[in-house]
C-alpha cells in the first residue's frame, strides 16, 4: 500500500489509458505471462486433484502388491468398462457441480432411459434411433423438468432433484413391476461390448463423452457462462449471463448423461435394469455427496470428480477381489472415503478461499 | 405531487436541449418508495441523483434494470420502451451496470481476472468455440488501459485490493461499449487513484463514445465532481435539478433532507 502510494501517478486529469505512460511494470507481467500461467496450470491442476489422486495411488499400490490379479490390463479394461456408465454420469455430474448444483435424479434417469430404451426396441423402432430418442429425452427431461424447476422456479436443487429422482424410479416401476427385462438387440450389444479399433466401446464413448465436456466447459461461451454462474449467480446475471437458460442447460447435460450411461450400460449388460437403486443409487450419492461442494467453492475444478469416482470404483474391485464380505466392503469404502475427504479438507485448510 | 409536476417540466426542457435522449424514465413507479420517478439523460451526459438513504435513490437502479416490480410508468433506453423487458434486454440495448457492491453484484470471486472481464463477451448459451486468444488480446489492452495491478490476466480476481477489483467490474463493459452507464456507488471503498482513474474514464467514454451515465453515489462530493447535473430525489420523487457547478455539498444535502420534513413522513 505504501508503495503503490511512493510510485508516481499521472495528474487525475490525464486519462488513465494513454499508452506513452504505460507502466513498465504492467508490460512484464504480461510478457512473462505464458510461463507463469503454466506454472499456475500445473500447480492448480495437482492442488485440485491432490487429495483423490493420493488416495487412489495408495489404494492401487496395496492392491497390486495383495493381488498380482489386480494390476493386469484385463482387470484394468474391466474396471473401465464396468464403470463407463458411471464415468459418463460423472460428466453430467460435473456440470451442474460446477453451476453450483447437484443432481440425484441422474441414475433414476438410468433406469428410465434403460426402460424407455427397451420399450422402443420392443415396438420395433431400430436401435439407432431409439438410441437418439432416449437421448433427446434425457436432455429434454432434464432441462424441461429438473432445470425450470431449479433454475427458473427457483426451488432448491436438493429438493427438486429428490422429487424427481422418486418420481422416475416410481415411473419404472408402474411399468416393469420392478422386474428388469431383456434388450435383445445387436446394435445395442455392439454398443455396450463391442470394440473400435480394439478399444471396448464404452470407453471408447466415455473418452469421447469426457473430452466433448471438458471442451464445451473450457471453450465455449455455455462453459464461461456455466462457471460464472456457479461462481456468482447474481453477478453473472448483472454482466448479462442468461443464468436461467444456463441452469436449465446444465440440468439438460446431466439428463443427456444420465440417458447415455443408461444407453450404455443397457448395452453391456443387454437388460434394462429397473432396481439401478441396489446398485448405483446409494453408490453415486457416496462418491458425490462428499465432495459435492468443492467445486462450487472453488469454481475451478472439472474432472476431479472422475478421478474421485474411478477411486470409489477401484476400491470397490479391490475389496472384491481381497475376498471381503459384501457387508464389510461399505465399512470399508466409507472408511476409506471419509479418510480422503478428510484429506482434502486439510490440504485445503491453508488456502484462502472467497 | 406538485413539486413532482414541476420538475417534469424542468427536465424535460433541460434533456431537450441536450439532443438525443438516451434514457428517458416517464412517471416510473417501482418498487416501495418511487412513484411517478421522470427523468432523462441525454448523450453524452453524465446524470446524478442524489437523495438521503431511504429516498428512494437506491431503488432506482433495480427498478431500471428491471429486477423491482414496476407499477407505473415507462423506461426507454435509446428511444426502445424496455418497460417491461428482462434484464440481459436490457443490457442488450446498451447498458452496462457497475455496481460498487463488487462482492455480491460485480466479481466471480473464485475466478480469475480475464475470466470476469471476459464474461460479458461470454455471456450466452452458445456453443461457438471461443478464441481465447483473441479474448486474451482484448482483456489486456483493458488490464494495461485501467492499469489494473498485478497486471496479470491469470491472477485470481480476489488477489488485488479492491480499487483494482473494481476496475475490473468497471473495465469489462468497455469490452462492449454500451451505450448507457449505471454506476451505482461505483468507487465505494476504492482508493483515490483508482477512483479517479474510474472517473477519468468514464469522462472519456462520455465524452467520445458517446455514450451516457447515471451515477449514484455515497459520497455527495463524488457526484458534484463527475457530472453534469444532478437530480435530488425525496420520497420516490425528484424535488431539485441542480448545475454541480454552482451548488455546493451542503445545498444538495439540504435539499434531499429538507424537502423531506416539508414532506411530513
Amino acid at each position: 500500500m505504501a508503495a503503490e502510494a511512493v510510485k508516481p501517478r499521472p495528474s487525475p486529469s490525464a486519462a488513465p489509458r494513454d499508452a506513452g505512460s504505460a507502466p513498465a511494470t504492467a508490460a512484464s507481467a504480461v510478457l512473462g505471462w505464458p510461463a507463469l500461467r503454466a506454472q499456475r496450470w500445473v500447480h492448480g491442476r495437482i492442488r485440485n486433484f491432490l487429495g483423490a489422486t493420493i488416495a487412489l495411488a495408495i489404494l492401487v499400490v496395496l492392491l497390486t502388491i495383495s493381488e498380482s490379479t489386480f494390476l493386469t490390463a484385463g482387470n484394468l479394461k474391466n474396471l473401465l468398462v464396468t464403470n463407463a456408465a458411471l464415468f459418463i454420469v460423472s460428466t453430467g455430474m460435473t456440470y451442474v457441480m460446477i453451476s453450483a448444483g447437484f443432481d440425484l435424479s441422474i441414475g433414476a434417469m438410468m433406469a428410465v432411459s434403460e426402460e424407455i430404451l427397451y420399450e422402443l426396441l420392443k415396438s420395433g423402432v431400430p436401435a439407432l434411433a431409439a438410441i437418439v430418442i432416449v437421448l433427446l429425452i434425457g436432455f429434454v427431461v432434464g432441462t424441461l423438468v429438473n432445470g425450470v424447476l431449479i433454475g427458473v422456479f427457483g426451488v432448491n436443487f436438493f429438493v427438486a432433484t429428490l422429487g424427481t429422482m422418486t418420481l422416475f424410479y416410481g415411473l419404472v416401476d408402474v411399468v416393469t413391476n420392478g422386474a428388469g427385462e431383456t434388450i435383445t438387440s445387436s446394435t445395442l450389444a455392439s454398443f455396450g461390448n463391442g470394440t473400435l479399433w480394439g478399444i471396448p466401446m464404452p470407453i471408447v464413448v466415455v473418452v469421447v463423452t469426457i473430452a466433448l465436456g471438458g471442451f464445451i466447459l473450457r471453450w465455449t461461451p455455455l462453459g464461461r457462462s456455466i462457471y460464472g454462474t456457479g461462481g456468482n449467480r447474481e453477478a453473472a446475471r448483472l454482466a448479462g449471463v442468461p443464468d436461467r437458460m444456463v441452469i436449465m442447460s446444465v440440468y439438460g447435460v446431466a439428463g443427456l448423461c444420465g440417458a447415455l450411461a443408461g444407453v450404455v450400460d443397457a448395452g453391456r449388460l443387454a437388460a434394462a435394469t429397473a432396481d439401478r437403486r441396489l446398485d448405483d443409487r446409494p453408490r453415486q450419492r457416496r462418491r458425490g455427496a462428499p465432495g459435492w461442494n468443492e467445486p462450487v467453492r472453488r469454481g475451478r475444478r472439472a474432472f476431479g470428480d472422475g478421478g474421485r469416482g474411478a477411486g470409489d470404483r477401484v476400491l470397490g474391485d479391490g475389496v472384491n477381489l481381497l475376498g471381503v464380505s459384501n457387508f464389510w466392503q461399505d465399512v470399508v469404502t466409507g472408511a476409506v472415503l471419509i479418510g480422503a475427504i478428510l484429506l482434502d479438507r486439510l490440504q485445503k485448510r491453508g488456502q484462502v478461499l472467497h | 405531487m406538485m413539486v413532482g409536476r414541476a420538475t417534469t417540466a424542468l427536465t424535460s426542457r433541460r434533456a431537450a436541449s441536450t439532443g438525443r435522449k438516451v434514457l428517458e424514465v416517464d412517471r416510473l413507479g417501482a418498487g416501495r418508495r418511487l412513484r411517478g420517478l421522470t427523468f432523462s439523460v441525454g448523450a453524452g451526459e453524465v446524470v446524478g441523483l442524489a437523495g438521503l438513504p431511504g429516498s428512494g435513490a437506491e431503488d432506482v437502479f433495480p427498478a431500471l434494470l428491471g429486477r423491482s416490480a414496476t407499477t407505473g410508468g415507462s423506461v426507454r433506453i435509446r428511444g426502445r420502451d424496455v418497460t417491461h423487458s428482462s434484464l440481459r434486454r436490457r443490457i442488450r440495448a446498451g447498458v452496462a451496470y457497475v455496481s460498487g457492491d463488487r462482492r455480491s453484484e460485480g466479481l466471480v470471486r473464485a475466478q480469475t481476472v480475464a475470466f470476469n472481464l471476459a464474461l460479458v463477451l461470454n455471456n450466452r448459451v452458445r456453443l461457438v468455440p471461443i478464441s481465447h486468444r483473441r479474448q486474451g488480446r482484448k482483456v489486456e489492452e483493458v488490464i494495461s488501459k485501467l492499469r489494473i495491478l498485478p497486471a496479470d490476466p491469470a491472477a485470481l480476481v480476489a488477489t488485488p485490493a479492491g480499487g483494482n477489483q473494481q476496475k475490473v467490474v468497471v473495465g469489462r463493459w468497455l469490452l462492449v461499449e454500451p451505450h448507457l452507464w449505471f454506476l451505482n456507488d461505483p468507487t465505494r471503498g476504492v482508493d483515490v487513484h483508482s477512483r479517479e482513474e474510474i472517473h477519468a474514464l468514464v469522462c472519456e467514454q462520455v465524452a467520445t463514445k458517446e455514450s451516457s451515465a447515471l451515477m449514484t453515489s455515497s459520497d455527495t462530493r463524488e457526484l458534484l465532481e463527475v457530472c453534469d447535473r444532478l437530480l435530488v430525489l425525496d420520497h420516490g420523487e425528484i424535488v431539485a435539478e441542480l448545475d454541480p457547478a454552482e451548488t455546493t455539498e451542503n445545498k444538495v444535502l439540504a435539499l434531499a433532507g429538507g424537502a423531506r420534513s416539508q414532506g411530513g413522513r
